[in-house]
């Protein structure tokens, strides 16, 4: 997709909303935070396993909702964060320690769920009446808007996944495993400027996508 | 999508903006909490996992015949080699299963190497020469009995002498071998002067090749011409 002449592009600031910190995003990790983290994963490394607990304590939150905005439903949630936190163990010792861990963590865990998520069916049965379930959408008492709400949630969510890359694991990140924009770019190894970009291309063609599949 | 007008680019970030709008919507769900045995179970899972320790899972991986995970290994052991905040002892381990797999490596590619030269020559490799040698052989080599090498080599400069006119006798061949034994047999520069040591000839010895020199007045001439590695003469 084309956007034209880059001279004529406006700066970062249309895109400050939704560039800066999400409101359900958590604040970064303090400098003892870190120090506590790489301390259990050098103790996991020196051979205690149970180190491994407290990493797992930490973290499990924010693998496990990433995973549930992914996928939808808590027990697949919590199938794919227990698949990521176990290659997070199995892949301790490349953890190279240039970003938080929770954010390595989680981006293994949108991967996994997104990869759950490309192999579903298309059809999602979803129960508007259940907690855990498909309806996360605030407002929810009248079970008719509720349904609407779960059901755009879950186009959503498959045209996410449906995305192509690096469109689709840069919109995940940001939005689904509450990365901020340097964490995305840490995490991924691109410039910054690269994943602002990834990030604008990513929301147009999921709007595209999502309004095609609504039409 | 040229952009060509601020008002389509401005459309386009608009769409943009109200698709992060609606995702964040999403996001702002009843707070998702894993249920409560979860870190047990993550645990147990764990728990069924090896070490991450490189070389533990380098091990592993070769017995059960994983290569890929064996290669898997030996990256990260090359990886953690690197950082700083590893233990010493791991990152130890991570270094010698690295340089025993390179080493292992550079051996196998270097015999097969070898081999495919080989086999690119048609040649095997024969033991033949060891076996002629390791046999003793019946005849031992004929060099013992062509080295006569002290009378071949005594009379030819023995016939380089100068002229036996200066000297005393043939006779004084076998009396000058005790002196010339102790004094300068390799003789040294000679100069008319007479200051080296030695025996020769003193006029003669610029022609006998006699070492040393001689003192021109002849007072001590009594070995002439006996000198076998005579330096050049006054």
């Amino acid at each position: 997709m084309d956007h034209g002449s880059t001279a004529r592009r406006p700066a970062v600031a249309p895109f400050r909303t939704w560039e800066g910190e999400l409101s359900t995003t958590s604040t970064a990790p303090t400098p003892a935070d870190r120090d506590a983290e790489r301390a259990a994963v050098d103790a996991v490394l020196a051979g205690d396993r149970e180190a491994f607990r407290s990493i797992v304590d930490r973290e499990s939150a924010a693998v496990v909702r990433a995973c549930h905005r992914v996928l939808g439903d808590l027990h697949e949630a919590e199938d794919a964060a227990q698949e990521a936190f176990v290659t997070a163990f199995r892949g301790l010792a490349g953890w190279r320690g240039d970003g938080p861990l929770g954010a390595w963590i989680r981006r293994i865990g949108v991967r996994i769920a997104l990869r759950r998520a490309q192999r579903r069916r298309d059809v999602t049965w979803i129960d508007p009446t259940s907690s855990s379930g498909g309806s996360e959408i605030p407002g929810g008492a009248d079970p008719a808007l509720a349904t609407l709400r779960a059901e755009r949630a879950a186009d959503i969510r498959t045209a996410v996944s449906r995305l192509d890359e690096p469109y689709r694991e840069t919109v995940a990140l940001r939005f689904f495993g509450e990365l901020s924009l340097d964490e995305i770019a840490a995490q991924t190894g691109r410039p910054l400027g690269t994943v602002k970009t990834h990030l604008r291309r990513g929301l147009l063609r999921l709007r595209s996508s999502v309004e095609g599949s609504v039409s | 999508m040229s952009g060509s007008t601020p008002v389509h680019l401005d459309d386009e970030e608009r769409r943009a903006a109200d698709m992060a709008s609606e995702l964040e919507q999403l996001t702002m769900t009843t707070p998702i909490l894993p249920s409560a045995g979860f870190a047990d179970r993550v645990m147990a899972a764990v728990a069924r996992e090896p070490l991450p320790q490189p070389v533990r899972a380098f091990g592993l991986a070769v017995f059960g015949g994983r290569l890929w995970a064996a290669a898997s290994a030996v990256r990260d052991a090359g990886r953690i080699v690197t950082v700083p905040r590893v233990p010493l002892a791991v990152r130890a381990q991570g270094l010698a299963l690295v340089l025993i797999v390179a080493v292992g490596g550079l051996a196998l590619l270097g015999g097969a190497a070898v081999g495919a030269a080989a086999l690119l020559q048609g040649q095997t490799y024969e033991p033949s020469p060891p076996v002629q040698l390791v046999s003793p052989s019946p005849s031992p080599s004929p060099a013992p009995s062509a080295t006569p090498v002290p009378s071949a080599t005594a009379s030819p400069e023995a016939s380089d002498t100068p002229e036996p006119t200066e000297t005393a006798d043939p006779t004084d061949d076998r009396t000058a071998r005790p002196t010339a034994a102790g004094t300068d047999d390799h003789g040294g520069g000679g100069s008319d002067s007479g200051s080296g040591s030695g025996s020769g000839s003193g006029k003669s010895g610029s022609d006998s090749g006699g070492s040393g020199s001689g003192s021109d007045d002849g007072a001590t001439e009594t070995p002439v011409g006996t000198d076998d590695h005579g330096g050049s003469g006054g």
